[in-house]
C-alpha cells in the first residue's frame, strides 16, 4: 500500500466522521460474498477504504476511535466481509452493525450513551447543491452543526449524509469562493441548496469553454465573462462592437459601421506578423465560420465582400446570454492549432421550465449624420482662388479642359466657353459672374447625401417547458433606413431551441436558426491593386462618404432651377445623386444552421457529449448600373476630343487604323456575385469526473471533424436595358474587348477546407485550493498541404492555480475574500492560410495577338515549400485575482510573455529558384504585455450604489526574426513594415526639413545634407534615409465603466481609450490640384511667395514648368512629403463610447397588467472623442478610410423597451 | 462492457478517414497527371521579360532631350547598377522572369517520367525542356556576366545554375564560372537536340522551341563560343548547306508598306512571316520610343545613310513618337489589362530570326577565311534591303573601311551590319561584348562617359534583391 496515513491524518481533524458515498441506485451484495484482501501492515482506515471500493457498503464511524488502529494484516484468502471485521475489530475493541449499505463502527468498551442513541435515531438526508446558475457543485463540504459529522458532495453536487436525529439540527455548507450556508435540516429527506459565490464581483462560477462547462475555482486560464445584458449597445446589431473597451486584453477597431461588416477584434494584440490575427469566435460550442473568408488586408478594404464575411451579423443579440473571451494559452488550449488569436465564445440563451414567459424588445435608434465641422476642408470661395492660380500655372485651361476625365467648375466654365455656349470674362479672362455661382455655392455634401437615418430592432422571444422538455423560440427584426440616401437593411433571425430528457441519463438538444437579410448599399467595385504604381485604385467609386470629403465643394448637385447639375466624370455626365440611384447594390443572405447536442451519463461520473451541425448558407450580390448612369455612360463616351484617352473603349487591335468605339452601344451593367458556404461539423467528447472525497479530477478526451465547402460565382451581364424591361443588347465586339483585356465576364471558385482534430486533457484538484491542468491536441488542416510533417501539428498546455485565500494563513487578512494566483504554459498555433506545401499551378491563356497560336498553358504560382509548417505562439501566463473588502473591490492582474515562431510573411529571395516572392514561415516575434481589471462597489449606501469598471491592457512587440528586407516605400506605407528589431506594423517617415526658396519640400539626407530625391525602391540600409515613428496599431488601450443606481434608475458612462500609435495622414499635398476634388484646408497657409518658407510646412502649387523641370531632374519631393513625419499624426484617442440610463418601472405600477417586469433604456453611442491628435483634423482615427461601402461609425442615439410578460 | 463497446466506437472514430478526408485540394489548383499536362507547363518556360535594357548601354542610343528619361533609364546608360526599378526593363525584372521560365523546365523534367502518356510526347516535351532551360540560361550568363573567353572563362563569375526544383524556402545558390555555365548548357542543348520534336505544336508553332529553333539557338551559341565549325553545322540546318535558302530574310519593302506604324510592326512580328523562328511575348515598355534613352535622327544618319551601297536602306525607317526620338517599327504594343483600365503592355518579339542565322554563319566563314562564300550569304540579306540587291566584293569592302587586311576588314563590315539588322534588339550589346568594341555616353548635360573594351561593367549587376540573399555581387 502506498503511504497514505498522513494524507488522512490532517483530513482526521477536520471530520471526525468520513462518511464515503457511492450510487445508491445499486443494489447491496449478497452478504456471504467473499473479498480477496492482501493487506501488509495498514490502518484500519485503509482497511475500510478497500473493502468499500470492492463492494457497496459505507461505512460511519468517528475517527478518533478508529485513527489508532494499524498494523492489520489480511492474507488474501478468500473471506466475508463478517470475517474480515471480525478479525480487524474484535481485537482492537471495537464492533460494527451493518444496516442496510450502512455499517456502523463503534467501539466495545464503554459504548457512550449518545453514540448508541445517534445510531439508533440516525435519519437519513439527501440533496442537491447548485451554484446560482443551477449548475451542481462537487466537493463541496456538509457539516452537522456542532458536530463532527459531515460529508462532501459528488461531482454532480449530490450528497447524502445520516444524522442523529435531534430537533434544530442545522447542516454548514461550505467551500472556499462560496458563501458558507446553515440550513435547518427539519426532518426532511430531501434538502437542495444554492450557494452563492462570496465574491459576487466576479459572476463567474462556470467558465464555457465551448468544449465543456469547468467549474471557475478549477479554472487556472486567464478568461474573462460578460454578461450581455451589462455591455449591449442597444440598436447596434454587430454583437462584435460591444466588446470594445469591456474586457483587458481585446481590443476591437470599428473600422466600418456599415451593417455587415465586423470590425477588427485582437485578443492579446497581434500575435503574428501577416496572419489574420482574427480570434475563433465560438456560438453554443461550434466555432463560427466565415461565410467569406477575407484576409487581413482585405477586411479593412472596404469591398462588398466586408459586409458578408462575418457570420455574427446573423445573430440576434438578444438571444445572448453570455460572453466568454478565452485568451491564454491554458484558456484556449482545446482549440489548438486554431487557438493562437484567442477565443470569444457567446452562449446563447436557453428554455427554461415554466409557464411561457414572453420577452419583447423593442429599440429605436437615430444615427446623427456627420457635419463638415468635423473635416478641415477649404470652403467653395477659397477653392475658387486655388483655382485660380492652377489657371496662372498653366493647370488648366481651355483645352486641358475639353479632354479632362472629370470637370469641376472651372473646368465646366472653359467648356461651355469652347461650345459656344459662354462667353469668357472682361478682357478675355476667367467669367467670374459664371464662376461666383459656385463659389458661393458651398455645398455641404454630407446634407445632399446623409440623413439622420431611424433604425429599429425588435425581438421577441418565448421561453417555456416541463421538467422534461425545454423550448426556446425567438424572432428578431433589424430595419435600417440608411445613413446615406442609398443604403438601407432588413435582417431577419429566427431561432428555435429544445432540450428533452429523454432518461435521467440520455438528453438531446435540438437547435434550428436562421437568418436573412435584404440590403442595398451603392454600386462598388472592388479595389485592385495596380502593380506599377503600388497602390490600389477602386473605379466608379461612389461611396457618399468618400465622394462627401472628396469632391470639391463648388461642384453643387443642384442647378439654380432645382433640376439635377451634371458635370464630366470618367468622361461622362454625373450626378451623384443620380448615379446613387442608377447603381447600387442588393445584397440577399440566406443562413440556415441545425445543431444537435447529445448527452449520455453513462455513470454520474463518466459521460459522452455529441455535438453536430450543419450550416447552409447563400448569399447573392446584385449589382445594378442602370443604361443611363455614369458608369455604363463612360463606356460609350467617344467625344473625339477624348476618344484616345477613355480607357473604357475598345482600341481594336484588328483595326489600328481605326478609333477606339464602345462595346457598349446600348444598356447598363447587370452583375452578379454568388457566395456560398456548406458545412458540417461534428465533435464527441467522454468525460470522466471521479472526485473522491475533495480530490477533484477532470478527464476529457474527444476529437472533432470540420468539413467546409466555400463557392463564389461571378456573373457580369453586358448590355442590360433597365427601361425597357431587362431585354439584353449585346454588342459582337464585346467578346474580342475582353480577350484584348484578359478579363473574363464570368468564373467560379471553389474552395475546400478540411480539418481534423483529437484531444486529452486532464485536471485535478485538491479541496479546490489546488489545481492542476493540462491538456494535448493533435490537430490536420489541408490546407496545410499533403506533407505530414506540414499537415499536423500537436499542441500541448501546462497549468496550476493557487487559491490562497482557502489557506489556514490567510486567516488574519479577514479583508482579503479572494486570492488566486495562477500560472500557465503552452504551446498554440495557427495554420498557414495562404500557404501550401506543394507547388500551386494554375491555368491561363496567355494572350497573343494570332488566333491560330492561342493555347492554354500552365503556370506556377508557387513553388513547392516542405519547409511549411503552422504559426506557433509558445505563452507563459502569470496572474492574479484579488478580492478585497467584502468584495467591494475586485482586481485581475495578467502578465504575460508570447514568443510566436515560425510567423508567416512573404519574402524576397535571390530569385534563381523561379519566384522571388515567396510565402513562408520568416518571422519570430516576442511580446510581453500587461493587463489589469478593476472593478469596484465605490458606494453602496440602500437605494444608491455606484460601480466602477476600469481595464487597462498593454503590450509590446518586437519582431526578433524576420527574413525579408523591406524597401523604402514599404517602410514609409500607412500600414508599416515589418522590420527586425522593430514592432510589426512599425511605420517610419522621410525627415522632413522644411521648404526650400520655390515652396518645393526638402529633407535631410542620410548625412544631414538636404535632399529632394530618394528612391523609394531602396533595399540597401534603408535606415540612413528614414527615422522611426512608432507602431501602427495601440500600445496601450482600454476602458472606463461607471455604473450608478439609485432604485429603479440606473445611469452608466463608458469611455474608451488608447494610446501609443501612429498614424499615417492621407496623401493631401501634391504639386498640382485639380478642380473637381476638395482641397486641404492647410492649403490657406500655403507657400505662395518667396520667404514664405520661414513661416509654413505647406508646399506651393507649381507652375506647369517648373513641376516639369522636377519630373526630369528625377526628383520626387512631394511625394516625400506625403509620406514625412509632419505627415504623421498620433493615434491615441479618448472616446465618451456611450451614456446608457436605464429605468426598471416599479412592480407597483405593473400590478393590474400582464407585465410581469418593464424597463426602458436611452442610450447614446459614440457621443464624442475628447481627446485626439489635432493633425488629424477631426477624422475618427478608428476609420480606416477605404472607400467602397465602408462607412465610418455614426453617431447614434436609441431608445428602447424590454417587457416581460 | 458497455464502456469497452462505447470505447471501441470512439477510437474507431479517431482513426477513421483521418489522412484521405485531409486529401482534398482546398482550392482549384491544378495537379499535374499527364505528359500533356507537363507539355501546358514547358509551355511556360519562355522568358516574358525583355533584356533591352541593355540596348541603353549600347553606343545605338543617346539622350533624347523630350524624351522622359527615368532613373533606372539614366543608370543602364552610365552602366551603373540598375535599382530604382524592378519592373519592365529592368535588370531585376529579366533576372526575375529568366528564372521563372527555367522553373517551369525544371518541374516539366522532374515529373515528366512519372506521368502518363504518350512516350514520343514524353521525349519530344522534355526536348523542350532542355533547350528552354539552357536558352534562358545562355541569356543570362550573356547578360550579367563578361563575356565567353576561352583565357578567363574558368575564372570570371557565371550565374547560378539552376536545373532542380526549388522545394525548401531559402535555398542557397553560388554562381558558377562562366566556363561552368557554358558546359551546362551545351549538355542541354546536346541532350535536347536528340528528343525534340515539332510533331507536337499546334498553330504556327512559333511559341515553342521548333527543332529549327533550337538550331538557331545553338548556333548562336557555339558563334559566341567561338566554335565555328559547329555554329556552322547548326546554320546549314536552317539554311541548306549552300545558298542560303531566301526565304530566312524577311522582304522589308513588303513589310514597311502602308502608313500604320502598327501594321508595320505586326507585320514584322507575324508568325506567318517565315524568317520568324521564335516569337516569345514579351511584357514591355519598350515599344514606346518617347522614354529612355534611343536613337535619333542624327544616330540613324550615322548607322545607315553612309553605307557602303550608296543607296537607300529599307531599315531606315525613321518613325517617332512627338519628342526626337527615332525608330523603326519592330514592336507593336499592345495592352493586357489587369484592371479595368491598368495593366501591362506587351508586344511579340522576333526572339530568334532568319537573319541572324545568316549573319552568323557570314561570321563563320569570315572567321574561317572563306571570304566568298560570307558574301554569298550577305548577298541573300542584302537583295531584300537595299533597293539593288546590294551586291559587294571584298575589294570594296577593304577600301570602304580603308583595311589591307581582308579579315579585318570583313569583319567591320560584319558589325556593321549586324548592327543596323538588329537595331533596338539588344544584339548590338552583346557585339560590343564579343567584339571588344568601346563606348562613349554623354548626357544632356553634355558629361562623357567612357566603357572600355572588356570594362567590368559589360558584366551588368546583379539584381539588388539577389545581392541581398546571397548571390556574389560582379566585380567593379
Amino acid at each position: 500500500m502506498p503511504k497514505r496515513k498522513e494524507f488522512f491524518a490532517n483530513k482526521l481533524l477536520f471530520f471526525s466522521l468520513l462518511l464515503c458515498f457511492v450510487n445508491q441506485d445499486l443494489n447491496a451484495l449478497p452478504q456471504e460474498e467473499k473479498l480477496e484482501l492482501n493487506i501488509q501492515g495498514a490502518t484500519l482506515i485503509e482497511v475500510l477504504t478497500e473493502i468499500k471500493k470492492k463492494t457497496n457498503y459505507t461505512f460511519l464511524y468517528n475517527v478518533d476511535d478508529i485513527k489508532n488502529v494499524k498494523g492489520l494484516y489480511l492474507n488474501g484468502a478468500p473471506k466475508s466481509i463478517k470475517e474480515i471485521l471480525n478479525e480487524c475489530l474484535i481485537i482492537n475493541k471495537l464492533t460494527y452493525e451493518i444496516r442496510g449499505h450502512l455499517i456502523i463502527i463503534k467501539p466495545i468498551q464503554n459504548p457512550s450513551k449518545s453514540d448508541l442513541n445517534s445510531i439508533q435515531n440516525f435519519k437519513n438526508l439527501k440533496g442537491n447543491i447548485t451554484d446560482s446558475n443551477g449548475v451542481g457543485l462537487p466537493g463541496v463540504s456538509v457539516l452537522v452543526k456542532g458536530t463532527n459529522f459531515g460529508t462532501s458532495s459528488d461531482i454532480n453536487g449530490n450528497y447524502f449524509i445520516s444524522y442523529q436525529d435531534t430537533s434544530n439540527v442545522y447542516l454548514v455548507f461550505s467551500f472556499i469562493g462560496l458563501k458558507t450556508k446553515e440550513v435547518c435540516a427539519d426532518k426532511k429527506q430531501k434538502l437542495n441548496v444554492v450557494l452563492e459565490l462570496s465574491d459576487e464581483k466576479l459572476q463567474e462560477v462556470v467558465v464555457t469553454t465551448g468544449f465543456q462547462k469547468i467549474d471557475r475555482r478549477l479554472f487556472t486560464g486567464s478568461a474573462s465573462k460578460l454578461i450581455h445584458k451589462n455591455i449591449e449597445l442597444k440598436g447596434l446589431p454587430n454583437v462584435s462592437r460591444y466588446l470594445q473597451a469591456q474586457v483587458a486584453g481585446v481590443q476591437v477597431d470599428n473600422i466600418s459601421g456599415t451593417f455587415g461588416t465586423a470590425p477588427v477584434v485582437r485578443i492579446r494584440g497581434s500575435a503574428s506578423v501577416n496572419g489574420s490575427n482574427k480570434p475563433l469566435w465560438v456560438v453554443d460550442g461550434v466555432v463560427l465560420e466565415d461565410i467569406v473568408e477575407l484576409t487581413n488586408d482585405a477586411l479593412t478594404s472596404g469591398n462588398l465582400s466586408t459586409v458578408l464575411s462575418s457570420g455574427l451579423a446573423g445573430l440576434n443579440p438578444n438571444d445572448i446570454e453570455s460572453y466568454q473571451i478565452l485568451k491564454d494559452a491554458s484558456a484556449t488550449a482545446l482549440y489548438g492549432a486554431r487557438a493562437m488569436n484567442g477565443v470569444v465564445v457567446i452562449t446563447t440563451k436557453k428554455g427554461k421550465a415554466g409557464r411561457p414567459s414572453v420577452s419583447y424588445f423593442s429599440s429605436l435608434s437615430i444615427k446623427k449624420k456627420p457635419s463638415y465641422s468635423q473635416f478641415d476642408i477649404l470652403k467653395s470661395d477659397e477653392e475658387m482662388r486655388v483655382y485660380e492660380e492652377l489657371y496662372e500655372k498653366d493647370w488648366i485651361d481651355i483645352s486641358t479642359a475639353a479632354s479632362a476625365s472629370h470637370h469641376g467648375a472651372l473646368s465646366k466654365m472653359f467648356y461651355l466657353i469652347s461650345n459656344n455656349e459662354l462667353n469668357w470674362g472682361t478682357d478675355g479672362g476667367l467669367n467670374y459672374e459664371y464662376l461666383s455661382k459656385y463659389a458661393n455655392s458651398n455645398t455641404d455634401w454630407f446634407d445632399v447625401l446623409f440623413r439622420n437615418s431611424i433604425s429599429q430592432q425588435h425581438s421577441l422571444s418565448i421561453t417555456s417547458g416541463s421538467d422534461y422538455s425545454r423550448f426556446y423560440t425567438s424572432i428578431g427584426f433589424y430595419n435600417d433606413n440608411g445613413q446615406t440616401v442609398s443604403d438601407n437593411v432588413k435582417n431577419y433571425t429566427a431561432s428555435l431551441k429544445g432540450e428533452f430528457d429523454l432518461s435521467e441519463r440520455f438528453k438531446l438538444g435540438f437547435q434550428l436558426s436562421g437568418n436573412i437579410r435584404d440590403q442595398r448599399l451603392p454600386g462598388s467595385k472592388d479595389r485592385k491593386f495596380e502593380p506599377i504604381t503600388g497602390i490600389y485604385e477602386r473605379n466608379f467609386d461612389i461611396n457618399p462618404f468618400n465622394y462627401a470629403i472628396y469632391t470639391s465643394r463648388s461642384i453643387r448637385p443642384y442647378n439654380d432651377d432645382g433640376s439635377l447639375e451634371y458635370f464630366r466624370s470618367d468622361y461622362a455626365p454625373f450626378n451623384i445623386l443620380y448615379e446613387l440611384n442608377h447603381n447600387y447594390v442588393n445584397i440577399d443572405v440566406k443562413d440556415l444552421l441545425f445543431q444537435g447536442d447529445l448527452k449520455y451519463d453513462i455513470t454520474s461520473e463518466l459521460k459522452i457529449t455529441s455535438k453536430f451541425q450543419g450550416r447552409w448558407v447563400n448569399t447573392l450580390r446584385e449589382q445594378k448600373i442602370h443604361e443611363t448612369s455614369n458608369q455604363a455612360e463612360a463606356y460609350r463616351a467617344d467625344n473625339p476630343l477624348f476618344v484616345n484617352n477613355n480607357v473604357y473603349l475598345f482600341d481594336d487591335p484588328k483595326s489600328p487604323e481605326k478609333d477606339p468605339y464602345t462595346v457598349l452601344p446600348q444598356g447598363g451593367f447587370f452583375n452578379t456575385t454568388k457566395n456560398s458556404l456548406t458545412s458540417y461539423f461534428m465533435r464527441n467528447i467522454i468525460e470522466w469526473k471521479p472526485v473522491y472525497n475533495q480530490h477533484i479530477i477532470n478527464l476529457l478526451v474527444g476529437q472533432e471533424v470540420r468539413y467546409t465547402d466555400r463557392s463564389e460565382n461571378y456573373n457580369e451581364g453586358w448590355g442590360y436595358l433597365y427601361e425597357k424591361g431587362g431585354i439584353v443588347v449585346s454588342d459582337p465586339n464585346f467578346l474580342r474587348y475582353l480577350e484584348s483585356r484578359n478579363l473574363n465576364y464570368f468564373y467560379k471558385t471553389d474552395n475546400r477546407y478540411r480539418f481534423f482534430g483529437a484531444f486529452i486533457s486532464g485536471a485535478y484538484s485538491y479541496k479546490g485550493k489546488y489545481i492542476l491542468n493540462t491538456t494535448f491536441r493533435y490537430d490536420g488542416d489541408n490546407r496545410q498541404g499533403k506533407l505530414v510533417k506540414s499537415r499536423y501539428l500537436p499542441t500541448w498546455n501546462v497549468s496550476a492555480a493557487w487559491n490562497l485565500h482557502g489557506e489556514k494563513f490567510m486567516e488574519k487578512f479577514q479583508f482579503i475574500d479572494l486570492l488566486k494566483i495562477k500560472a500557465t504554459y503552452g504551446l498554440s498555433g495557427d495554420n498557414g492560410a495562404g500557404a501550401s506545401t506543394a507547388m500551386v499551378l494554375r491555368g491561363i491563356e496567355p494572350p497573343r495577338p494570332t488566333a491560330d497560336d492561342r493555347e492554354t498553358v500552365l503556370y506556377i504560382e508557387s513553388l513547392a515549400n516542405n519547409d511549411l509548417t503552422w504559426e506557433k505562439l509558445y505563452e507563459l501566463n502569470l496572474g492574479i485575482e484579488l478580492g478585497l473588502f467584502d468584495n467591494r473591490l475586485f482586481a485581475d492582474f495578467e502578465y504575460y510573455r508570447r514568443y510566436s515562431k515560425d510567423l508567416l510573411g512573404f519574402v524576397t529571395t535571390s530569385g534563381v529558384g523561379g519566384i522571388s516572392q515567396k510565402y513562408g514561415n520568416i518571422g519570430e516575434m516576442r511580446i510581453n504585455g500587461f493587463e489589469a481589471t478593476l472593478n469596484s462597489v465605490n458606494i453602496n449606501a440602500g437605494k444608491f450604489s455606484w460601480h466602477t469598471n476600469f481595464t487597462f491592457s498593454y503590450n509590446k512587440d518586437k519582431i526578433t526574426k524576420y527574413a525579408d528586407e523591406p524597401r523604402i516605400a514599404d517602410a514609409v506605407q500607412a500600414l508599416g513594415t515589418n522590420l527586425k528589431g522593430y514592432s510589426a506594423g512599425s511605420l517610419f517617415s522621410i525627415p522632413f526639413a522644411g521648404l526650400d526658396g520655390n515652396g518645393v519640400p526638402q529633407f535631410y539626407g542620410p548625412n544631414g545634407e538636404l535632399i529632394q530625391k530618394i528612391n523609394l525602391q531602396k533595399r540597401l540600409d534603408i535606415l540612413k534615409y528614414i527615422k522611426y515613428e512608432g507602431p501602427t496599431s495601440p500600445r496601450g488601450f482600454g476602458g472606463l465603466r461607471n455604473t450608478f443606481n439609485y432604485g429603479n434608475l440606473s445611469l452608466s458612462i463608458g469611455i474608451h481609450y488608447r494610446y501609443g500609435n501612429k498614424i499615417r495622414l492621407e496623401d493631401a499635398y501634391s504639386s498640382r490640384y485639380n478642380d473637381h476634388s476638395s482641397l486641404p484646408a492647410g492649403l490657406r497657409n500655403r507657400w505662395k511667395n518667396s520667404g514664405d518658407e520661414t513661416i509654413t510646412n505647406i508646399p506651393a502649387i507649381l507652375s506647369r514648368q517648373l513641376s516639369d523641370q522636377l519630373n526630369d531632374a528625377g526628383l520626387n519631393p512631394y511625394q516625400l512629403y506625403n509620406k514625412s513625419d509632419v505627415r504623421v499624426a498620433d493615434g491615441g484617442f479618448i472616446r465618451l463610447k456611450n451614456v446608457n440610463v436605464d429605468f426598471r418601472l416599479p412592480q407597483q405600477w405593473l400590478r393590474n397588467t400582464f407585465i410581469n417586469s418593464a424597463n426602458v433604456k436611452f442610450q447614446a453611442y459614440n457621443l464624442a472623442l475628447l481627446y485626439s491628435d489635432s493633425k488629424l483634423n477631426g477624422i475618427d482615427p478608428e476609420y480606416f478610410q477605404s472607400g467602397g461601402i465602408s462607412l465610418p461609425m455614426a453617431r447614434t442615439y436609441t431608445f428602447s423597451v424590454n417587457l416581460n410578460f | 462492457m458497455r464502456y469497452s463497446i462505447l470505447l471501441l466506437i470512439f477510437s474507431f472514430l479517431f482513426t477513421v478517414g483521418c489522412d484521405s478526408f485531409l486529401d482534398d485540394n482546398p482550392d482549384d489548383r491544378q495537379e499535374i497527371k499527364t505528359v500533356e499536362d507537363v507539355a501546358e507547363l514547358v509551355a511556360s518556360a519562355y522568358h516574358q521579360a525583355t533584356f533591352l535594357f541593355v540596348e541603353w548601354m549600347t553606343d545605338n542610343v543617346g539622350p533624347i532631350e523630350n524624351n522622359a528619361q527615368k532613373e533606372y533609364m539614366t543608370e543602364a546608360y552610365l552602366w551603373d547598377p540598375i535599382d530604382s526599378y524592378e519592373s519592365q526593363e529592368s535588370s531585376t525584372f529579366f533576372w526575375e522572369q529568366a528564372y521563372y521560365a527555367i522553373a517551369h523546365t525544371n518541374e516539366g523534367l522532374s515529373v515528366i517520367d512519372k506521368v502518363e502518356g504518350d512516350d514520343n510526347l514524353r521525349k519530344a516535351i522534355k526536348g523542350e525542356a532542355l533547350i528552354a532551360r539552357a536558352y534562358s540560361h545562355f541569356l543570362l550568363v550573356n547578360v550579367f556576366a563578361k563575356h565567353y573567353n576561352l583565357k578567363t572563362s574558368n575564372n570570371d563569375l557565371g550565374i547560378p545554375f539552376s536545373d532542380e526544383v526549388e522545394d525548401e524556402l531559402f535555398k542557397k545558390y553560388t554562381r558558377l564560372s562562366v566556363q561552368e555555365v557554358y558546359d551546362l548548357i551545351e549538355r542541354d542543348i546536346k541532350d535536347g537536340l536528340k528528343l525534340l520534336s515539332d510533331d507536337y505544336f499546334a498553330g504556327s508553332k512559333k511559341y515553342h522551341f521548333t527543332r529549327e529553333a533550337a538550331y538557331a539557338f545553338a548556333a548562336r551559341f557555339y558563334l559566341f563560343k567561338q566554335e565555328y565549325d559547329k555554329c556552322k553545322f547548326y546554320c546549314d540546318k536552317i539554311l541548306g548547306s549552300g545558298s542560303a535558302n531566301p526565304a530566312y530574310v524577311r522582304d522589308l519593302n513588303q513589310i514597311y508598306q502602308g502608313t500604320s506604324f502598327s501594321s508595320m510592326a505586326s507585320k514584322f512580328s507575324s508568325p506567318d512571316e517565315l524568317s520568324n523562328i521564335l516569337l516569345i511575348r514579351k511584357e514591355s515598355f519598350y515599344a514606346r520610343a518617347n522614354y529612355g534613352y534611343r536613337s535619333d535622327a542624327d544616330k540613324f544618319t550615322e548607322i545607315f545613310s553612309n553605307n557602303i551601297q550608296k543607296e537607300f536602306d529599307n531599315r531606315d525607317q525613321r518613325w517617332n513618337l512627338g519628342t526626337y526620338a527615332v525608330f523603326s517599327p519592330k514592336y507593336d504594343e499592345l495592352f493586357q489589362y489587369t484592371t479595368s483600365n491598368t495593366g501591362y503592355p506587351y508586344f511579340i518579339q522576333t526572339e530568334l530570326r532568319g537573319e541572324e542565322v545568316i549573319l552568323n554563319r557570314m561570321e563563320c566563314m569570315i572567321m574561317e577565311g572563306n571570304y566568298t562564300k560570307a558574301l554569298d550569304d550577305y548577298h541573300v540579306l542584302a537583295e531584300k534591303r537595299y533597293e539593288s540587291g546590294g551586291i559587294l566584293v571584298l575589294d570594296s569592302i577593304k577600301k570602304f573601311y580603308s583595311k589591307e587586311d581582308a579579315k579585318e576588314a570583313m569583319i567591320s563590315f560584319l558589325i556593321d551590319e549586324r548592327r543596323k539588322e538588329f537595331l533596338d534588339e539588344g544584339l548590338r550589346w552583346f557585339d560590343i561584348k564579343r567584339f571588344a568594341l568601346s563606348v562613349q555616353h554623354t548626357t544632356l548635360n553634355e558629361e562623357s562617359f567612357h566603357l572600355a573594351a572588356n570594362d567590368n561593367k559589360t558584366a551588368v549587376q546583379i539584381p539588388q534583391k539577389a545581392i541581398t540573399n546571397g548571390i556574389t555581387p560582379n566585380p567593379r
